[in-house]
C-alpha cells in the first residue's frame, strides 16, 4: 500500500479516450489471500469521472513493503500532457517525452516538486524524480491552454484481508479529500464494491477552442 | 488588384516563404503548423457609414477567412508565428464592397516569466492587397500592433494595446470638378492609430464571454448622396465618386475619432473549434459635429489548429 503517492496533473490538456483509470495500489505479499475493491467515481448527476485517484489505507496493520521507485512517462502529445492525472509512487523517476514537432517547456511550481525543463525537443536525458508526496500541477510555458477528461472507474487489486480507509481524489474535487474516506473490511478473495458521487469545482484549466480576435496558442 | 498591390503583396509572401524555409531547417524541431479558418455571417446596419439616414444603407455578408503557416518556438518565454493569409467578404446587395483580401501576417509574443499568470506582451504586423467589387476601392493594407496582457486567473484575460493602421489606395480618382473647390479624390486611403483594452472571461469549460473597447484616431470613409446643402467639402480631405453604393453616392473623407465598443460569446465546440457571436457598436465623432452611427453584429465558426 502506497500511503505516499504523487499525483501529477497537468495544466496542458489531454486527448486520453480511456475510459478505465486502473490503479495497482498495492502489491501484497500473499497475492493468494489477496482481495479488490472496485470503486465507481462520479459526479452529483451520475455521470463517470475520468482521473479519480482512489486511494486505501490499511486501518491497522503493517503495510506491505514498499515498492521500488518507478520509471513512470508523462507524454507531450498535441501540445498536452498525456495522460491528464498520473499517480506515481513517491521517489519515481518521471521523464517527459516530447512527441510534438516543436518544443516543449515543462514546469511545476507546486510545493511537493517545484521545477524547470528548459525548451527541450524528444526526451530529456535525465528525469525528474518525485520525492515528495503531493499534487504536483504540470504546465507548459508555450501552451497555457488546458482541456476537460471524460470519464472513469478505479480498480484496487491485490489487496490484503484488512480493514481499510479509501478516499477519493479528483482535481476538481469540492471540499476535503478526507471527507470522502470509506470504510472497507475485506476478506480473503472478496471483491468490495464502493461508490462515490461527487462535488465538482468548474473546471479550472485555460480554454483551448478558439476566440474571435483573440491569439490564443503562441 | 491592381500591379502595385499585387507587386507587394507577392514580395511579402515571397519573405514570408523565405523565412519559413530557413526557420524549418534539417537538424532542429520542425516549426509547427498552424492553421485557422473561419466562416459567418455579419450584418453592417450602416455599410455606407453615412450621416444622414437617407443615405445609410445596410448590408449581409458572408466571410470566409483561411490563414495557414508555422509557429516557431524560439525559447521558453516567446514564439514566433507567420502566417498567410487569404479572406473574403461577399455582401448580399452591394456587390462593390465585396472584396477579397491576400496577405501576410507576423507576430513575436513573449511571456516576462514562467507560468500561466505571468503578464505577455506581443508584436504584429500584417499586410494584405484588397480587392473589391467595385475595384476603386482596390488597395493595400498595412497594420502594426503592439500588445501586452495578463491572465489572472484560469478565467479571467485582460490585455489592451495600440495600433497604426494604414490602407493605400491602388488608384487615386480626379477630384470633383466644381468651381472655387480644390480637394483630393484620394477619398479611400486612410491612416491611424489605435488604443484598445479587451477582457475575455470563462464562463464555464465551455462558455467563453469578452468584451473590448477601443479608440481610433484618424481619417474615416462616409459615403453620401451629394447634398448641395451640407459643408461635407468644406471638412473633407478628400471626394470622389463612390458606385458601390449607387451612382449618385460620393465618398469623402474626414478626419475623425471611433469610439467601438465589442461584446460577444464564444462557445468552444472542440478543442479546436468554437461558435461564436458578437456586436461592435461604433460611433465617430469628425470635423464641426459630423457624428456617424454604426453597429455590426455577426456570427461565426472557427476552425484552429
Amino acid at each position: 500500500m502506497r500511503a505516499s503517492s504523487s499525483v501529477i496533473r497537468r495544466r496542458a490538456k489531454t486527448h486520453c479516450a480511456a475510459a478505465l483509470l486502473s490503479i495497482a495500489l498495492l502489491t501484497g505479499a500473499e497475492r493468494a489471500l489477496a482481495a479488490q475493491i472496485a470503486a465507481t467515481v462520479t459526479d452529483l448527476e451520475g455521470h463517470p469521472l475520468a482521473d479519480a485517484v482512489v486511494v486505501a489505507v490499511p486501518v491497522q496493520g503493517t503495510p506491505p513493503p514498499a515498492q521500488p521507485a518507478t520509471r513512470e512517462i508523462v507524454d507531450q502529445i498535441g501540445q498536452e500532457f498525456v495522460p491528464y492525472v498520473k499517480p506515481v509512487l513517491v521517489g519515481s523517476a518521471v521523464y517527459f517525452p516530447n512527441k510534438d514537432n516543436i518544443r516543449h517547456q515543462v514546469y511545476s511550481f507546486s510545493p511537493a516538486k517545484q521545477f524547470e525543463l528548459p525548451l527541450y525537443a524528444g526526451t530529456p536525458a535525465k528525469p525528474v524524480v518525485f520525492d515528495k508526496p503531493g499534487v504536483v500541477v504540470l504546465g507548459c510555458n508555450i501552451h497555457d491552454f488546458a482541456k476537460t477528461g471524460a470519464e472513469g472507474k478505479a480498480q484496487l487489486f491485490d489487496l490484503p484481508a484488512l480493514s481499510f480507509q479509501v478516499r477519493v481524489w479528483h482535481p476538481r474535487l469540492q471540499g476535503s479529500e478526507s471527507a470522502t474516506r470509506q470504510p472497507a473490511d475485506l476478506t480473503a478473495n472478496a471483491r468490495m464494491d464502493l461508490s462515490w458521487k461527487l462535488a465538482l469545482k468548474p473546471d479550472a484549466r485555460i480554454r483551448r477552442a478558439p476566440v474571435p480576435g483573440s491569439h490564443r496558442h503562441y | 488588384m491592381g500591379n502595385l498591390t499585387a507587386y507587394r503583396v507577392l514580395r511579402v509572401l515571397a519573405l514570408l516563404g523565405l523565412g519559413l524555409a530557413l526557420a524549418g531547417r534539417p537538424g532542429e524541431p520542425a516549426a509547427e503548423g498552424v492553421i485557422n479558418a473561419e466562416a459567418g455571417l455579419s450584418h453592417d446596419n450602416n455599410l455606407s457609414r453615412a450621416l444622414a439616414g437617407t443615405d445609410i444603407v445596410s448590408d449581409t455578408a458572408l466571410n470566409l477567412a483561411m490563414s495557414g503557416g508555422y509557429a516557431f518556438v524560439l525559447g521558453d518565454r516567446n514564439a514566433v508565428t507567420m502566417t498567410g493569409d487569404l479572406r473574403t467578404a461577399q455582401f448580399r446587395e452591394f456587390h462593390g464592397m465585396s472584396n477579397v483580401a491576400l496577405g501576410g501576417s507576423a507576430s513575436w509574443r513573449g511571456k516576462f516569466g514562467v507560468g500561466a499568470l505571468v503578464p505577455w506582451t506581443s508584436v504584429s504586423a500584417s499586410l494584405a492587397g484588397e480587392q473589391y467589387g467595385d475595384s476603386i476601392r482596390n488597395g493595400l493594407r498595412t497594420n502594426v500592433s503592439l500588445r501586452a496582457g495578463k491572465r489572472f486567473s484560469e478565467a479571467l484575460e485582460l490585455s489592451g494595446g495600440g495600433s497604426f493602421d494604414r490602407y493605400r489606395a491602388d488608384d487615386v480618382m480626379e477630384g470633383p470638378t466644381i468651381p472655387g473647390v480644390s480637394i483630393s479624390g484620394d477619398a479611400f486611403s486612410l491612416k491611424g492609430s489605435s488604443l484598445f483594452a479587451r477582457a475575455d472571461y470563462a464562463m464555464s469549460e465551455r462558455w467563453l464571454v469578452f468584451a473590448g473597447i477601443s479608440v481610433r484616431h484618424g481619417d474615416v470613409t462616409a459615403s453620401t448622396r451629394f447634398h448641395p446643402e451640407t459643408p461635407i467639402l468644406k471638412y473633407s480631405t478628400a471626394f470622389t465618386r463612390d458606385p458601390a453604393f449607387g451612382p449618385d453616392y460620393f465618398a469623402y473623407r474626414l478626419t475623425g475619432t471611433t469610439w467601438s465598443y465589442l461584446a460577444g460569446a464564444s462557445l468552444g465546440m472542440t478543442a479546436h473549434s468554437s461558435l461564436n457571436v458578437g456586436v461592435t457598436r461604433a460611433l465617430t465623432y469628425a470635423t464641426d459635429d459630423f457624428e456617424y452611427q454604426d453597429t455590426q453584429v455577426n456570427a461565426s465558426v472557427i476552425f484552429s489548429y
